[in-house]
């Protein structure tokens, strides 16, 4: 062995003073042993899962679901109706009694305390309709209904048949010539007012109906009797003295 | 068997069984002579601290096919100049050199060498060519021999011999030049 060999190996330790980096030791050791991806324990996804789930059910729920209602209707109380008297019948049933039938008159006549109307619930804004079954209303009288129909209907018989008798042109006679028939009907019509008021106080019995029945048939017969004597009297100077009618102005008779 | 054998008998064990602890005790204890290896082989402080870190990360991860613990020291450092030799080897040829080295001069005792501080010794080291160095390095401060080296290196014994010459010559030239420069 050579003394240049010698030297530096039995000094060699000598030659080692350099030392590595302090972060070397971290790198090899992350080289080792790599960071694992945090696992994350299947039930915990199934449980976020299921929550996810759930809260978006309960959301959609509210979202779509529509709400029973909750808060009661608005109780409205059916104000008392000024009635008629001559062809209307009023009461607080209304949508089950039509009303407005017939010559309008003046005197007021009071709702048939037998009778009380139903107290309907009605929601603001929209269209009262009739209920049947509300725990509110009472049951209405049958008779009461086939009364307040057939006062109708035959207030609208009579009242086609005035407007009718109304619209005739008179040239033989003036309008007073007929103040026979004009009575007679003025007549029907307080018989009329007094058996309503009748019926309102004593309610509405077969009599009843069978007497407004006569006074409606009556009037009607009056009117048509009424007429055929204008169209006659029209008629016969139409025949006998056609320059009359022509020159004379023609009157109307009103009921 | 002292009790430093014992425990670095133990370390080893436990560094192979995944302690992380025991990896960082052959660490410290192995770290700053591998690196001194890697760095006079290669010449390059970055390089070396990376062929350093291949070298624990190859060593730690064959621990357990060791099976004698106590030799722990010399199989690191056969890991390391391996590592350093495969790394020297991208984009280096060996040439022949012409120059007949083979015989090393009976006169000369290297009593120059004294004078001379070990801090230079190993800088010059450094500085010697890539071919020179490593067979230098192997052969005066690793003490392997010659066939060794040629066996590692791919040479022939000649070869070895030469570079080793070539880099003695180097040494002496560069470090006796700068004592007359610099005192």
């Amino acid at each position: 062995m050579d003394e240049f060999k010698k030297y530096i190996s039995q000094h060699r330790h000598q030659l080692d003073m350099d030392e590595p980096g302090f972060h070397l030791f971290e790198q090899i050791e992350k080289r080792l042993n790599p960071a694992k991806p945090k696992v994350i324990p299947m039930i915990f996804k199934w449980a976020a899962a299921a929550c996810i789930i759930l809260m978006a059910g309960f959301g959609m729920y509210k979202l779509f679901v529509k709400q029973s209602p909750t808060t009661p209707a608005i109780v409205v109380s059916k104000p008392i109706h000024k009635i008629d008297s001559s062809n209307n019948l009023n009461d607080g049933v209304e949508s089950q009694l039509p009303m407005d039938l017939g010559e309008p008159d003046n005197s007021v006549a009071q709702v048939n305390p037998k009778f009380k109307p139903a107290d309907k619930q009605i929601n603001p804004g929209k269209t009262q309709l009739p209920k049947t079954s509300s725990r509110n209303d009472q049951p209405v009288d049958p008779m009461f209904a086939a009364f307040s129909e057939m006062d109708r209907s035959y207030a609208t018989m009579v009242s086609l048949q005035i407007e009718k008798v109304k619209g005739t042109p008179i040239y033989a006679e003036d309008a007073g010539y007929f103040h026979v028939f004009k009575k007679q009907f003025q007549d029907l019509t307080n018989d009329e007012k007094v058996l309503k008021e009748e019926t309102k106080k004593n309610g509405i019995t077969d009599d009843t109906i069978s007497r407004m029945i006569s006074i409606y048939q009556e009037k009607i017969s009056l009117l048509k009797q009424l007429q055929f004597e204008i169209n006659k009297m029209n008629n016969r100077l139409t025949t006998t003295k056609n320059d009359i009618r022509q020159k004379q102005k023609p009157t109307y008779i009103n009921l | 068997m002292d009790t430093d054998q014992h425990i670095l008998i133990a370390t080893v064990r436990n560094a192979g069984n995944g302690d992380a602890q025991a990896r960082a005790k052959l660490y410290s204890l192995f770290s700053k002579a591998m690196f001194n290896i890697c760095f006079r082989m290669v010449a390059n402080r970055e390089n070396a601290e990376d062929i350093l870190q291949e070298t624990f990360i190859i060593a730690f991860s064959k621990i357990h096919q060791l099976k004698d613990e106590q030799s722990f020291g010399g199989w690191l450092k056969k890991i390391a100049i391996s590592e350093c030799i495969r790394f020297n080897k991208k984009g280096f040829k060996w040439t022949e050199l012409s120059d007949n080295y083979e015989e090393t001069p009976e006169d000369d005792n290297a009593s120059w060498l004294h004078t001379v501080n070990f801090e230079k010794i190993n800088n010059e080291i450094k500085q010697l060519p890539e071919g020179c160095r490593q067979v230098f390095n192997l052969y005066a401060v690793e003490d392997y021999s010659h066939r060794e080296i040629a066996g590692i290196l791919h040479i022939s014994e000649s070869t070895s011999k030469s570079q080793y010459h070539r880099a003695r010559q180097l040494l002496k030239e560069r470090i006796l030049k700068h004592q007359v420069l610099h005192g």
